[in-house]
This record gives structure tokens, C-alpha cells and sequence, in this order.
């Protein structure tokens, strides 16, 4: 898919991409939701569509003073930052909007940023419940970005590189990485739900703030910001698929197809997950990250050192 | 690569104004007066604007947050060289990670991270 | 275009005002399919008033659906309303029950562009009407202390830590989703967590119970020195608990196992209570819950705590305990050490278990113990009535101090207070 140094099909493809992974997260967030309520009836099919055109038709209104270019600039960056993330998502070694060499320092920045996004929807409406959930995320994050790094870290290891491609080339050479660093990759998975503060994360949209960055928000704008969220979610659980599972590799099918087939498979799960664990409580789940989680990591990185010095076939020599 | 960044970033910047302005062409109509537009407190009238200089309890955090990512700045090359340079890569490695590590340790113990 | 409206609000937001004898309509609203639960008034459609609404609620109601982004509506529910729930609110729909409802009719008004509902109710005015010093309105006092276009800032305050950072005033206010409505806490904060709690306001009038007064009237009628059945009590105590419990999950961002207490809930299904019950009682919601808003046994002697709250700081105040046809039935309260809101929540959990047990046992038994579901119905001194929810009130000012936003919200919601019956007299 390379069409000379810039490959201009790639981004409209990509946002197609999104949009139909955006959809498949939507009817599975509905399933698993109504599952937990025991409600599942036609509805759970009919729910997305009729959630997305009545916020489409509900009037967006303003706040007496709020910071519109933050306000509505927060959906928008959040988006921007999740495509921009996407450019190195390789879903096959031809299919990969530009393969850099710094792939996961690249994915790793944007993720980071979305903190700024999630900060100006607090910030934006100028209401109190909003102001506290955007600066109860900034804690949030301050919580999971260490563990997040040093994990990629750990999996750029076997591969000698910092490219998302490589990675994948030297998976596919040898063994997955969620067979060698299974303990990254659970906590890989635990910082993709993090990231969008989905599920026991979900500090921004909170439901004892009132729905926190939600309550003043409605129509398109609400619908781009779950949009954006969900496409975060979609896109850090990409990222465990190159990363962890071996990119496109299976048999019978081409490459890019098994990549989205996992994706959706990853991404689904997740979503699946954000039901029914209620809240962690943010005081301790910050204590935790650090006393607990990040030297897990640690471990992680010294382990698949350790493995890759006396057994240099686990990164495919 | 940075170009296609670019334009994979403006596509989910067209994309997102066009849905605000989709949005704005189906919505059912507006009010823009004053008082349709105060935010939510509960049903009580707000006393003061929401902006405020906002006390943030995890300050311990952030300086701890600062000394790590200086590490994930000299973690990134060291993996890239990892596997060539062996066990002093090990090494070196192990021991300035251990040396963050009693920094977390201490600050642990000097009870910085309780959440005030 | 009309037929994609339609079906984009056809199953409208419901933003819930319960008012008077509200909470078992707007319950079974819950459960019904054609509504769903919206978070703040801004993107609800239909703003729910449920029960009879006090007449001095009037401005707040009216400020509050202003807020409402169009479309918007009034759902009025209550038996014998009549068509205008409020001077000041647009008509709306008004049903004397769930079951009376004709959707089609709603979702007609509701999409009226020309009704109105889709104008604006109150004048455009601002809130602070700005007053500079110039000719062309410039000029005037600063940000700190004065009036600027709008609503002031918020002032200094020391702070634990010692610096100055800002004191801002914030409701924890009379309708605020999952607690219990017509409470008004005036907190102030610093960051998120709450200083000090100013002003605690009941918003409900004060009254005499009224005849059927719900869950309450077994106890109610226990008091009067009636001989009520063992069943109807238990019963009664059981329902309000898993009412409570159902909100409680809901806060804590489990609407799934809310949802189905909710739906159990009402043909009280022993089995499926059981299961449902230890499901709800897990080691997540402990991890929740656990340490958050401590009271101990002697605060909750001074302040003269009622029910499952006084239990829960190990208080043993039951008066079922002296009753002869309980002592009969080997009952026994339920009393826990910690205090905290994970004692709360155990206390009326393990309250639900006992009273599935006793509703098993019972038969036909009567009671004169006065023990509603949150604690026992008393007489004041000239004669009145203390409830335990007006007791209850007692601990809310000096327990909010110095909590955090969520512990704040579920330390009130722990205390499972009843704003209809604690101004009752």
C-alpha cells in the first residue's frame, strides 16, 4: 500500500477502519450492558443507531461561560490524536501507513496526550462536576503512563527496534510476546483500558460526579466524545496485536485480515470488561500503579532480558 | 512518515467537524438565552464560576512522575541496543532501574503517596 | 426526517424529580423499557416529576428545565395529578400511573417543535448583571471579590497543606442523581475534597404522615400501637433495602446487577434475592467502600443515630429485639464494629438475608416493634413523631468534613436517608 514516500489512501481508509470498529465497540458495549442488566431484546440491536441519531438531533447548549475553542476542541483532539496514533499500526508489513523507526515512542506520545484532551473537557464547560473529574483523570494518568511505557519498552526488547514492524517481523520469526511476557501483557491490557478511562477507569464520564466531562454536554458534540473515547479504546487495543499477538500472523487468511479480526476480537474483549467491576478508587489505585505496578514492569523488563540474553533464539536469532 | 501523521490526523479532524456540523444542521432548534445555559449544580443556582485554582492532591506524584519518564528517556535507546551489547547492557541497566527503584522505595516510606 | 426523530427518541432520557410518595412511581419507571436513565438535565429528554411536587419547588424545577437542551418535556406522574404539575412549567404529560402512559402520545409532544416546551421559559437575563464603571460598560471591580460579567470567582481559603488556594462552593444539591431528592448539601471544596459541610437542608414540607404511606406504614401503624403482621414488616424492610441497594450500585458504576435487584425487587423471589445478594456483597464493593466516612459508636450515641447506620457503628438499637413475637422467632440484630460505609451497606445486606429468613419462618405472627427499615419510629415529647431518617440527618454536616468528592457521595449515599419521611412530624 505504499504509494512513493507519502501514501495518501492510507488515511481515509484508516478512518473508515475506525468508524466500523467504533460501530462493532458500540453493539458490544450494548450486548455486554444489557446482558448484566438481563435485558437483551431487540433493543440491544436498535440501541446504537438510535443512541448516535438522537444525539445527532439533540440540540448542543451551551454553558454560561465556558472555553468553547478547549470545550469542543477536546473531542476533536481526542480524535486527532487517536488517527494520528494509527499511522504506525501495521496491519500487515505492506499495509502500515508509514512505518518509522520510533513506531512506539510515536504511538506511546499520542496516548499521552489524550490526558490533554481529557483535561480541556473538564476544564472547557466552566461547571464545577466536569472541572473535577477532568482533575481527577490528570491523576489518573499520572498513575498509569509509567507502567504503559515501560511495558512497550519491554516488548521493543526481543526486537531490537523501535519499530512496530520489527516487532512483528521478529514475533512471527519466533515466539508471540503474550507467550513470553504474559505479565506485560496484562498489564498492557490493564493500561488500554486506562487510557480511555473505560470500565473501573472511568473517572471523566463518572457517574458519582454526575457523569462528570457528560453533564453538560449534548448532541454532537456528546457523540464525538464518546466517538473519540471509543476510538481510543479501539486503538490501544490495536496496539496489543502487533505487539503481543503476533501482528497478522494465523493461517489461510492474508495478513491484514487476521490483524482486524484480532483486533475486534481484543478490542471487544475489553470492552466486555468495563462491565460489572464497578469503580477502583482512585487514592488507592494510584498508590498501587506505583508501589506495585510499575515495579511488576520492572520485573517484566528484567525477566525478558534476562530470557532473551540466555536464549537469543526468543528474539528470533 | 511525519506527512502521513499529519494527514491521518487531519482526516480524524474533517471527520470530527464534520459531525459537529452535521450535528448542527439536524439539531431539533436552540435556545441561547441566559438562563437556559447555566450549568448544573444540582438544581441550586452556582455561586461562583467553576474555574477556580484548583487544589490537586497528587503533587507527590507528579515529582515522581518526572524523575521515571527521565528514565523512559534512556530506556528507549538501551532497548534498541540491548541484544547487541549483552550483559553490560544488563548490567548497567539493572543497576540504574535499581536505583530509581530505592527512590520509590523512599518516597514509600517518607509517606508521600498518600493522596493529600 | 419526522420518521428519524421518531426513532432517535424513542426511547427518551428521563432526568427523575421525586417529589411526595414519588419513589415507587419513579422506581417502576426505572424498570420500564420505554425510558432510559439520562445522567445530568442537559441531555435528558424528559425531565420526570414523580409524585407530588412541594409548590415552593417552583423556581428550582423551572431553573433546572431551562437547562434541558430541546427536545424537552415534562413527564408528570402521580396519583390524581392534575394537568398543570406547577404554575411556571410547561404543560407536559401528566399520567396518574406507569401504566397509563400512552407513548405514542409523549413522543408527539415531546417532538413538537412549535410546543412550549421548545421555547424559552425565563427571561434573558444574566445571572449577575454586569456593572462597569465606563460609559461603554468597562472598567469595575476586579476578579477576586467583585462581580464580573457573570458570576464571581471563588475566594482564598488556607488550606491543610498551607497555601492559599481557592474555597469554592459547591451543591451536593437537592436533585442530584442517586441521592435521595430534596436534599440540599451546601459543601465547600478545596480541589475535590470537601472542607466542610455550611448548610444541610431538608427541602421536603413538613408534614404529618399521610394515609398509605408505603413501606413505611407497617411501622408506622406498629407505632400506633397496632398489631402488625411479622411478613408485612419484613417485607416492607426488605423492599426499602433493595431499593437502597439497587441506587447504591448504580453510584458505584454497576447498573447491571442494579437493574436486576431492581426487577427482583418486586416479586420478592426468595431464590433469585439470594443470589443477587451475594453477588452484591463481593469483595469489589468492600474494596469500594471500606474506610470511607467512619462513625463510631460514640459519635453515633451523641448524635443520636437511628436503624442500620447506628448498627453499623456497633450500636445495638433495635426494638425488635424486646418484641415477644420476634424473640420467639430467635431474631437477633444485625450489628457490625466498623462504622464505615462497608458496615452500612453489610448491616442492611445481612438485614435482607434475616429478613428472607423471618418471611420464611414468620406465618402469621404479629408485632407491635415500631422498627422501620432505617431505624425505629418515635415519640418526641409532645407528642410528635421522630423519625429515623430525620435523626439520621444529624450526621451528615460533621461526617462530610475533610472526605473526598466519591467518598463524600457514597458516604450520603450509605446513610440511606429518606428526605419525605425525615421532615414528616
Amino acid at each position: 500500500m505504499n504509494y512513493g514516500p507519502v501514501n495518501w489512501l492510507a488515511p481515509p481508509l484508516a478512518l473508515v477502519l475506525v468508524i466500523l470498529g467504533v460501530a462493532w465497540l458500540a453493539w458490544v458495549n450494548r450486548l455486554a450492558g444489557d446482558l448484566a442488566r438481563g435485558r437483551v431484546s431487540l433493543e440491544t440491536l436498535m440501541g446504537p443507531p438510535r443512541d448516535m441519531l438522537r444525539d445527532l438531533h439533540k440540540e448542543f447548549r451551551l454553558t454560561e461561560r465556558p472555553d468553547l475553542a478547549l470545550w469542543l476542541g477536546a473531542p476533536l483532539l481526542l480524535l486527532t490524536l487517536t488517527m494520528a496514533a494509527l499511522t504506525v499500526l501495521p496491519l500487515s508489513p505492506d499495509w502500515v501507513g508509514a512505518d518509522s523507526s520510533v513506531g512506539v515512542v510515536f504511538f506511546t506520545a499520542m496516548f499521552a496526550l489524550t490526558l490533554v484532551a481529557a483535561y480541556w473537557a473538564g476544564w472547557g464547560p466552566n461547571s464545577k462536576y466536569p472541572l473535577i473529574a477532568g482533575y481527577r483523570f490528570v491523576g489518573l494518568m499520572l498513575a498509569y503512563e509509567m507502567p504503559l511505557a515501560i511495558t512497550v519498552i519491554a516488548v521493543a526488547l526481543p526486537a531490537e527496534s523501535l519499530s512496530v514492524s520489527s516487532i512483528v517481523a521478529t514475533q512471527q520469526a519466533a515466539y508471540w510476546n503474550a507467550l513470553t511476557q504474559p505479565l506485560g501483557l496484562v498489564i498492557y491490557l490493564l493500561c488500554a483500558l486506562a487510557v480511555p478511562f473505560w470500565g473501573p477507569f472511568n473517572v471523566v464520564n463518572a457517574p458519582e460526579l454526575a457523569g462528570g466531562a457528560l453533564v453538560e454536554l449534548s448532541g454532537a458534540p456528546k457523540l464525538l466524545w464518546r466517538f473519540g473515547q471509543y476510538a481510543l479504546l479501539l486503538t490501544t487495543s490495536a496496539f496489543a496485536v502487533p505487539l503481543f499477538f503476533g501482528g497478522g500472523a494465523g493461517p489461510w487468511w492474508p495478513a491484514p485480515v487476521w490483524s482486524l479480526v484480532k483486533i475486534l476480537l481484543v478490542s471487544g474483549a475489553l470492552v466486555a470488561l468495563g462491565h460489572g467491576l464497578g469503580r477502583l478508587r482512585l487514592d488507592r489505585f494510584m498508590w498501587w500503579a506505583w508501589v506495585v505496578l510499575i515495579p511488576l514492569s520492572l520485573l517484566n523488563l528484567f525477566l525478558i532480558g534476562l530470557l532473551i540474553l540466555i536464549w537469543p533464539g526468543l528474539a528470533g536469532k | 512518515m511525519y506527512t502521513t501523521a499529519l494527514l491521518y490526523a487531519l482526516a480524524g479532524l474533517l471527520f470530527g467537524l464534520a459531525l459537529l456540523a452535521l450535528g448542527r444542521v439536524l439539531r431539533f432548534g436552540v435556545i441561547t438565552t441566559e438562563p437556559a445555559r447555566q450549568p448544573f449544580e444540582s438544581g441550586m443556582d452556582p455561586q461562583v464560576h467553576a474555574w477556580n485554582r484548583f487544589h490537586v492532591r497528587y503533587l507527590n506524584y507528579t515529582l515522581i512522575f518526572l524523575l521515571f519518564d527521565m528514565e523512559m528517556v534512556y530506556m528507549y535507546p538501551w532497548a534498541v541496543v540491548f541484544l547487541d551489547v549483552g550483559w553490560k547492557a544488563f548490567m548497567e541497566m539493572g543497576m540504574f532501574i535499581t536505583i530509581l527503584l530505592l527512590g520509590i522505595l523512599y518516597t514509600w516510606r517518607e509517606g508521600a503517596f498518600r493522596w493529600d | 426526517m419526522h420518521r428519524a426523530r421518531h426513532f432517535a427518541f424513542g426511547r427518551p432520557r428521563a432526568f427523575p424529580v421525586v417529589g411526595l410518595g414519588g419513589v415507587e412511581p419513579w422506581r417502576e419507571l426505572l424498570l420500564h423499557r420505554q425510558l432510559s436513565l439520562g445522567r445530568g438535565p442537559r441531555d435528558a429528554d424528559l425531565l420526570v416529576l414523580s409524585g407530588e411536587i412541594p409548590t415552593d419547588w417552583g423556581n428550582t424545577l423551572r431553573a433546572l428545565f431551562e437547562t434541558m437542551a430541546l427536545p424537552r418535556l415534562v413527564l408528570y406522574v402521580a396519583p390524581g395529578a392534575d394537568t398543570d404539575p406547577l404554575p411556571g412549567l410547561p404543560p407536559g404529560y401528566t399520567a396518574s400511573s406507569v401504566e397509563g402512559i400512552d407513548w405514542t402520545l409523549l413522543w408527539e409532544r415531546l417532538l413538537d417543535s412549535q410546543g412550549p416546551s421548545a421555547r424559552a421559559l425565563l427571561a434573558d437575563q444574566p445571572p449577575t448583571p454586569w456593572r462597569g464603571r465606563g460609559d461603554h460598560g468597562q472598567g469595575g471591580e476586579g476578579m477576586m471579590g467583585g462581580t464580573p460579567y457573570g458570576r464571581p470567582m471563588a475566594m482564598t481559603m488556607e488550606d491543610p497543606d498551607q497555601l492559599a488556594l481557592d474555597d469554592v462552593p459547591t451543591a451536593l444539591g437537592p436533585h442530584f442523581p442517586g441521592l435521595p431528592s430534596g436534599l440540599y448539601l451546601g459543601l465547600r471544596l478545596q480541589g475535590d475534597r470537601v472542607r466542610q459541610c455550611e448548610g444541610v437542608e431538608n427541602r421536603f414540607p413538613s408534614q404529618s404522615p399521610p394515609p398509605g404511606s408505603g413501606h413505611r406504614e407497617p411501622a408506622l401503624r406498629a407505632r400506633a400501637r397496632e398489631a402488625v403482621p411479622v411478613a408485612d414488616l419484613e417485607q416492607a424492610r426488605l423492599r426499602s433495602h433493595l431499593g437502597w441497594l439497587a441506587d447504591l450500585l448504580d453510584l458505584c458504576d454497576r447498573p447491571g446487577l442494579a437493574m436486576r435487584l431492581r426487577e427482583a425487587r418486586k416479586d420478592l423471589d426468595s431464590h433469585a434475592l439470594r443470589r443477587l445478594l451475594d453477588r452484591a456483597e463481593s469483595r469489589q464493593l468492600y474494596y469500594q467502600t471500606r474506610n470511607i466516612g467512619v462513625i463510631s459508636s460514640a459519635q453515633a450515641r451523641q448524635w443520636r443515630l437511628a436503624g442500620p447506620v447506628a448498627r453499623a457503628s456497633g450500636l445495638k438499637l433495635d426494638t425488635r429485639n424486646h418484641d415477644p413475637a420476634y424473640r420467639e422467632l430467635g431474631f437477633q440484630p444485625v450489628v457490625e464494629r466498623g462504622g464505615d460505609v462497608w458496615s452500612r451497606c453489610r448491616v442492611r445486606i445481612r438485614e435482607c438475608y434475616q429478613s428472607l429468613d423471618l418471611l420464611d419462618r414468620a406465618g402469621d405472627a404479629h408485632t407491635r416493634a415500631p422498627e422501620g427499615a432505617r431505624g425505629s419510629f418515635l415519640d418526641t415529647a409532645g407528642g410528635g413523631l421522630d423519625t429515623p431518617s430525620a435523626r439520621n440527618l444529624a450526621a451528615l454536616q460533621p461526617g462530610l468534613a475533610g472526605l473526598e468528592w466519591h467518598e463524600a457521595v457514597l458516604f450520603v449515599g450509605s446513610l440511606d436517608l429518606d428526605t419525605e419521611e425525615a421532615a414528616w412530624r
